[in-house]
């Protein structure tokens, strides 16, 4: 079963057609990248499949089960970094990655320790206790990608989760992502810059207008 | 639902907006209900001592009371107004927002741990703006409240949490309107139509004025109260209440 199925999506702002006729699939253990330019229709399309919009038209399963019909278990599955990190600035960062599995549903009893492991993985211990506002906009990102990480889910959808990382940051959310995949996570990541994602994507989408338009070796000469 | 409740007392806990917000409600009432009492007993041809000698309805206890009812009936819904709108128009300003869909906590219980939170928040800050203004009293001077100041008191306490109580439907507004300067506008309309409402003589069944009209009592000049009409109160919190959760249900992201 695919993690995340998108068949025939369709959705206008108004007039404007933003998305016709996607279709998409993201299997487990797959890293697959989006990517277009901006307006290219990428952040709606990660809306919808997180159930943030509703689609005038089409569907989106995850886990064989449509967004609007998923329970809280099957959401708990999911992880995502869309738009802006979760981030409360007057919590400590410790505190946004317990906050972030708690609202995923991690258990109390296990929170902290989740907190604790996701400080790890992305490098934050040092500004564990640190409160978010005093952080830089590249160690939010990391705490942004945190909480998508921090309840270890199965499928992952990040909106162009290098933003505003340093080089450091980058090669850290790549081992994180391939370390996931060879754990059988389903990724779908979307970027516009092709040369970042062709090295840790195992399919690559453009999305042009609203559709996808071609699919890109990412292990081909040309990448 | 208990890891929403979970995570929206931490960020209640660790917000400055709330902090300054009840110590504000808790003392700046209080004693400028105080220093009127001192303005208006040092009498003379001040004009600031007669303007208040004219609004206090005694001396005293009584004075310094009825002082801080009619500062407390617009000041607590003001106060109140601006951490429920923080509360929930910070999640659109900061844009949190997004994070709290596709999630296994749902939003609607997100909306209702803020708006619970949100309504015991309420009933302490009403119960502690009793307490300081008993103690702000003992402390400057004015000596034992008697039985009647202490039925004065209990009503302060009441339309305080009531006041709390007022401000709640300011989350729809700060939901709909994605953001704290709605929430303002919302609060502003509440404020003014109060106002109005008692000009108008609506003011002993207008919501967001029969609790002060309650509270201020025949003493203040104002007209009889049923404490039966009180339940009008949490009628239109929780009307408001539920409408905000409807929103929280319905709404997409822009």
């Amino acid at each position: 079963m695919r993690a995340l199925q998108i068949q025939r999506l369709a959705h206008r702002y108004d007039a404007t057609a933003v998305l016709h006729d996607v279709d998409l699939t993201v299997g487990p253990g797959e890293v697959h990248a989006l990517v277009g330019f901006n307006g290219s229709g990428k952040s709606t399309l990660m809306r919808a499949a997180l159930g943030m919009i509703r689609p005038q038209g089409g569907f989106v399963l995850i886990d064989g089960v449509e967004v609007a019909h998923l329970g809280s278990a099957g959401w708990g599955r999911v992880g995502h970094l869309i738009d802006t990190p979760f981030v409360y600035p007057e919590l400590t960062v410790r505190e946004n990655l317990w906050a972030a599995a708690r609202l995923h549903g991690v258990l109390a009893s296990a929170a902290a320790d989740h907190a604790a492991r996701t400080m790890a993985d992305l490098e934050l211990g040092p500004w564990a206790d640190c409160r978010a506002s005093a952080l830089s906009q590249g160690n939010r990102q990391r705490v942004g990608l945190g909480s998508a990480l921090v309840h270890e889910p199965r499928l992952l959808i990040l909106d162009e989760p290098t933003n505003a990382l340093d080089p450091a940051g980058v090669l850290l959310l790549r081992q994180q992502l391939l370390a996931r995949a060879a754990a059988g996570v389903a990724a779908l990541v979307s970027s516009h810059h092709l040369d970042e994602v062709a090295r840790v994507a195992d399919r690559v989408s453009v999305i042009h207008a609203g559709t996808i338009v071609g699919e890109l070796d990412p292990h081909g000469v040309d990448l | 639902m208990r890891a929403a409740y979970a995570v929206e007392a931490l960020k209640l806990r660790r917000s400055r907006v709330v902090a300054v917000a009840t110590v504000a409600l808790l003392l700046v009432p209080a004693l400028l209900a105080r220093a009127f009492l001192f303005a208006g007993e040092r009498g003379g041809a001040y004009p600031m001592s007669a303007k208040v000698a004219l609004l206090l309805p005694g001396v005293g206890w009584a004075g310094y009371l009825g002082g801080l009812i009619q500062i407390y009936a617009t000041a607590g819904v003001v106060g109140c107004g601006i951490v429920v709108g923080w509360c929930f128009g910070r999640e659109y300003a900061d844009r949190t927002v997004v994070s709290l869909y596709a999630s296994a906590t749902p939003r609607t219980s997100v909306a209702w741990a803020k708006l619970m939170l949100l309504a015991a928040w309420s009933v302490a800050v009403g119960i502690g703006v009793a307490a300081a203004a008993a103690l702000i009293g003992l402390a400057s001077g004015l000596g034992l409240p008697d039985a009647i100041d202490g039925r004065v008191l209990g009503r302060l306490a009441a339309l305080a949490v009531l006041s709390g109580l007022l401000a709640l439907p300011v989350a729809l507004p700060a939901s709909v309107g994605r953001g704290y300067l709605p929430a303002v506008g919302g609060l502003m309309v509440l404020i003014v139509a109060a106002q109005v409402a008692m000009v108008a003589g609506a003011g002993t069944w207008w919501p967001w004025s029969v609790a002060a009209v309650w509270a201020m009592g025949p003493e203040a000049g104002m007209e009889s109260v049923s404490p039966a009409w009180l339940t009008v109160v949490p009628l239109v919190s929780s009307l408001g209440a539920a409408a905000t959760v409807a929103w929280w249900r319905r709404a997409e992201v822009v």
